[in-house]
């Protein structure tokens, strides 16, 4: 899982970090039961306030996405919410469109005629 | 990733390059000290074998005490043929060294194949030498004597085969690694780089986990608890015992890339065993891991090359400053390897 926060973006840090962490478990390099950084390491490594790493996990802990325990920290959830799953299968259904070479318009098009 | 990012492949010139006349002197090298050098030990032992065979007694002397008295005999036939033995296993130890670490200079991506390599040509340099100079030794002093009181030799003498081997295994694994380590460095392969602007922070973590781990890890702990309460001996249930401890806790892998460098944690309990501060790292590339091997395999220490290797598949490689190479088999190495170089272009 990578964690990149950019000053420079007009979206605030703990937004950056917990559209990330989204990112990750619904691309699947993370899986449910698997531990996040402690929230003040990963305050260190990216130069943040622990505060920051708090709100975002908090936010994601809100969202269903992940457990927050006394003792082991963030745990991802071990049962994704619906819309996580449809998500997660919207992106390989849109990798395998782009495979078979598709555009993004025609794809738009091939999902409004099943509707 | 982005292909666009991807970093700029440098022109492999280094002296170790395949084809390159640095290579050839390499190759020349490790001929000698693995091919060679054991030859010429087992000819010279076979050479003084046939000169002096008819002049030893049926009972050679083969144990002396410090002061050079012999002490004990053996059957000739008996001690001449297990010493040959002996010195056939070096040489089959030596050369498979030597393929290993080929193979590993070649390919690259093999950095603990030539701690392997280097290894066994040490133990295998060792064996022939200490059989080639046993025969020697006991050989010339039992050459037209009548057995144990006639057999004797200087003070300390027999310690002066051990000494010699020793030392002859300590050189020959000092030129391996010094001829055979050096394209498994950098060999200038794609760097691959994330396209970290100024001012951008990140960190990555990637997991491996060894498929056969868990189930392993728990049957010997329940092997171990059932010989625990079947038998009155402790050794076999306190082995797998510990094996199964062992098991869980070393069979999965937590690798950290952050701008104070690269962590690795092992097992459920996270124990962060090796750890790399950034400065100390040079480079960090991509490897696919052949499914050969597993294990911890090689030591940074005396061979300048350790792996981590839990599965087949991609793995990080990192390349340090003072030449050595640490990789450890992990998921999504490529994401990892390219922060890493950012963060090394950054600091």
């Amino acid at each position: 899982m990578l964690i990149r926060i950019d000053p420079g973006d007009p979206r605030p840090l703990y937004e950056q970090i917990e559209l990330q962490v989204r990112g990750a478990i619904g691309d699947g390099s993370l899986v449910p039961g698997e531990r996040l950084p402690p929230a003040r390491e990963l305050a260190e490594d990216i130069g943040v306030n622990g505060h920051t790493v708090l709100r975002a996990y908090g936010a994601l802990r809100d969202a269903g996405l992940i457990e927050l325990r006394p003792r082991r920290g963030a745990v991802v959830a071990s049962v994704s919410p619906p819309r996580q799953q449809l998500a997660a299968l919207a992106r390989g259904f849109i990798q395998q469109a782009r495979e078979y070479g598709l555009t993004p318009a025609e794809i738009v098009d091939l999902i409004e005629g099943q509707l | 990733m982005n292909d666009s990012t991807v970093g700029a492949v440098r022109p492999a010139r280094l002296p170790g390059a395949p084809g390159g006349s640095g290579e050839r002197r390499r190759r020349w090298i490790l001929a000698i000290v693995c091919g060679a050098l054991p030859a010429a030990l087992i000819a010279a032992m076979a050479a003084v074998t046939a000169a002096l065979w008819s002049r030893l007694p049926d009972q050679v002397a083969d144990h002396w005490t410090l002061a050079g008295t012999a002490t004990g005999t053996q059957s000739r036939l008996t001690l001449f043929l297990l010493a040959g033995l002996l010195a056939a296993l070096g040489l089959g130890l030596t050369w498979f060294g030597w393929v290993a670490v080929r193979r590993g200079t070649v390919l690259s991506t093999q950095a603990a194949e030539i701690g392997t390599g280097i290894m066994a040509v040490a133990i295998g340099v060792f064996l022939t030498a200490i059989s080639a100079a046993a025969v020697i030794l006991v050989a010339v002093v039992n050459a037209g004597g009548t057995g144990l009181g006639s057999a004797s030799v200087g003070g300390g003498g027999s310690f002066g085969p051990l000494g010699g081997s020793v030392l002859l295994a300590a050189l020959a694994g000092y030129v391996v690694r010094r001829y055979g380590s050096l394209s498994a460095a950098d060999d200038g392969s794609a760097r691959p780089s994330l396209g970290l602007r100024a001012g951008e922070r990140a960190v990555w973590t990637g997991r491996a986990q060894a498929r056969w781990a868990w189930p392993a890890g728990v049957l010997f702990l329940a092997a171990g608890a059932i010989f625990w309460s079947a038998t009155a001996r402790w050794h076999l249930p306190v082995g797998l015992l510990a094996l199964g401890l062992f098991t869980l806790g070393f069979t999965s892998v937590r690798v950290t890339v952050a701008a104070r460098g690269v962590t690795v944690g092992y097992g459920a309990l996270g124990l962060r065993l090796t750890r790399f501060p950034l400065r100390r790292i040079a480079s960090a590339t991509v490897a696919e891991q052949a499914p050969s091997a597993w294990g911890y395999r090689g030591s940074l220490l005396a061979f300048g090359a350790a792996a981590v290797v839990l599965r087949p598949g991609p793995a990080l490689r990192l390349t340090l400053r003072d030449g050595k190479t640490f990789l450890v088999t992990v998921d999504d190495a490529a994401t990892g390897a390219a922060l890493l170089n950012d963060l090394i272009a950054a600091a």
